[in-house]
């Protein structure tokens, strides 16, 4: 396999955020979070046998209007590529935020548009 | 009629094989997994058989008949856990949708100038093809073609980020469109090749793709399910790669299997393959990025 590159997956470069696309007020709805992230654990080795150093997300918050609605430690338990859904309830339009940070420092975050039907 | 050679077998190397066997069942009978056992020896059994069976009639033929007619076409996500089927049916929860995002970005700042909508949208269910030099042109390798022809500028590595965004968001366009070749695929050498690649039994523990994915499908190798081996779902999200990966490298990493030493990822021989794969799967829906163990 040696003339493949094999992709890394630049930590905290890509995410998803889905909420459904138009609530009512009142209503519980999930907003699911996908981040592209190795969650290296530590204990794996590259092809040449040197410890692939670890670096998993420890910090997730979800913010709603600059207003914290979710904080959470993600330790490395997590799979790669992990998935966070998080259960809310529609109160009123507004962007809704998420924000994590890595071992390493890397910092990554995205948002997306909540919409709640007349308010 | 023989189709493939059989490697030179000493009676040393089948030793090993037969030693090789008979740890497998008391490993497995001591383990309790007296089935993953049975099929172990089965697939060894089947091996030796699969030269004769598989493909009937030759590449000069009018109509070559495949080794499953399109009623009995199954899906490789059919044979997975229903984790994963739920997890490549929801694509909010399908992490090849990061990679497909990512390739939906550089399409539309690389390459909508030349393609509308429509003729990506159809691109991928049609791909490998035979082109007039006698190559074969899979989505990844035109897609190389374009960089140095059209955007004048250096090929993509096999495996790379912008490769596989690319190629996964193409695909993912294509999904639901049915594989569909030119029709006069099965005339090329590359088709003949692929095929016999296919049946060909080799490496240390005498298997062809062909006893795995033509006759031992729905039965299971160790743990492992197998399908009847079809393509269509890549470029996919394997677990066990904790990202996206394209056929390529899904098939070095059935070469591995076989023991038959991994070939290059730029082995024309696995382009080859990937035509002979997609022949064989005309009538399946592309279904990228699927989500596979
Ligand atoms: C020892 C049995 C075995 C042999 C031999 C084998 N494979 Fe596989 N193959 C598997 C298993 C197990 C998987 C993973 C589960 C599955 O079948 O999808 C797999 C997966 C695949 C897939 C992906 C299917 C999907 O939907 O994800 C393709 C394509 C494939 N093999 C092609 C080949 C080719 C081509 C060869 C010959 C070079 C080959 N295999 C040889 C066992 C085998």
């Amino acid at each position: 396999m040696a003339d493949a590159v094999i992709a890394a997956i630049p930590p905290g470069r890509h995410a998803r955020l889905i909420v459904p696309r138009l609530l009512q007020r009142g209503e519980d709805f999930t907003a699911r979070l996908l981040i592209q992230h190795p969650m290296e654990t530590g204990f794996r080795r590259d092809d040449t046998g040197k410890v692939l150093p670890a670096n998993v997300i420890e910090n997730v918050v979800l913010l709603f209007n600059d207003e914290l609605v979710f904080r959470g430690r993600v330790l490395n338990a997590l799979s790669a590529n992990p998935s966070l859904s998080v259960q809310l309830t529609a109160q009123k339009s507004g962007t809704l935020s998420a924000h994590w940070r890595d071992q390493m420092g890397n910092v990554g975050s995205i948002s997306t548009e909540v919409r709640v039907a007349g308010a | 009629m023989r189709l493939v050679s059989l490697p030179t077998n000493s009676s040393a190397h089948r030793a090993t094989v037969k030693r090789r066997w008979r740890d497998g069942v008391t490993f497995f009978c001591r383990s309790g997994v007296l089935l993953a056992g049975l099929a172990l020896c089965v697939s060894f059994a089947t091996a030796a058989d699969a030269p004769k069976l598989g493909i009937t009639g030759t590449a000069t033929d009018d109509a070559v008949s495949k080794p499953y007619p399109t009623a009995l076409l199954r899906s490789g996500a059919s044979f997975m856990a229903t984790h994963l089927q739920a997890q490549q049916a929801d694509d909010d929860l399908n992490p090849g949708m990061l990679w497909v995002d990512q390739g939906r970005e550089r399409f539309a700042a690389d390459c909508a100038g030349c393609h509308d909508g429509a003729s990506q949208q159809r691109l991928a269910s049609s791909l490998p093809r035979v082109d007039r030099s006698g190559a074969v042109q899979t989505l990844e390798t035109q897609i190389n073609v374009c960089q140095t022809s059209r955007l004048q500028r250096p090929t993509y590595p096999i495996e790379s980020a912008p490769l596989l965004a690319l190629s996964s968001y193409l695909a993912f366009s294509a999904r639901g469109e049915m594989q569909r070749l030119s029709s006069d695929v099965v005339r090329s050498n590359a088709w003949k090749r692929g095929r016999d690649a296919f049946t060909r039994v080799q490496g240390r523990l005498d298997f062809s793709c062909a006893a795995c994915h033509d006759k031992m499908a729905g039965k299971r190798v160790r743990t492992q399910a197998i399908s009847q081996g079809h393509g269509v779902g890549f470029p996919a999200y394997r677990v066990e790669w904790q990202g996206v990966g394209s056929l390529n490298r899904r098939l070095r990493a059935c070469y591995f299997g076989m023991e038959t030493g991994v070939p290059a990822a730029s082995d024309p021989a696995l382009l080859d393959l990937e035509l002979y794969l997609a022949w064989r799967s005309e009538g399946l829906p592309i279904e990228a990025p699927a989500v596979r163990r």
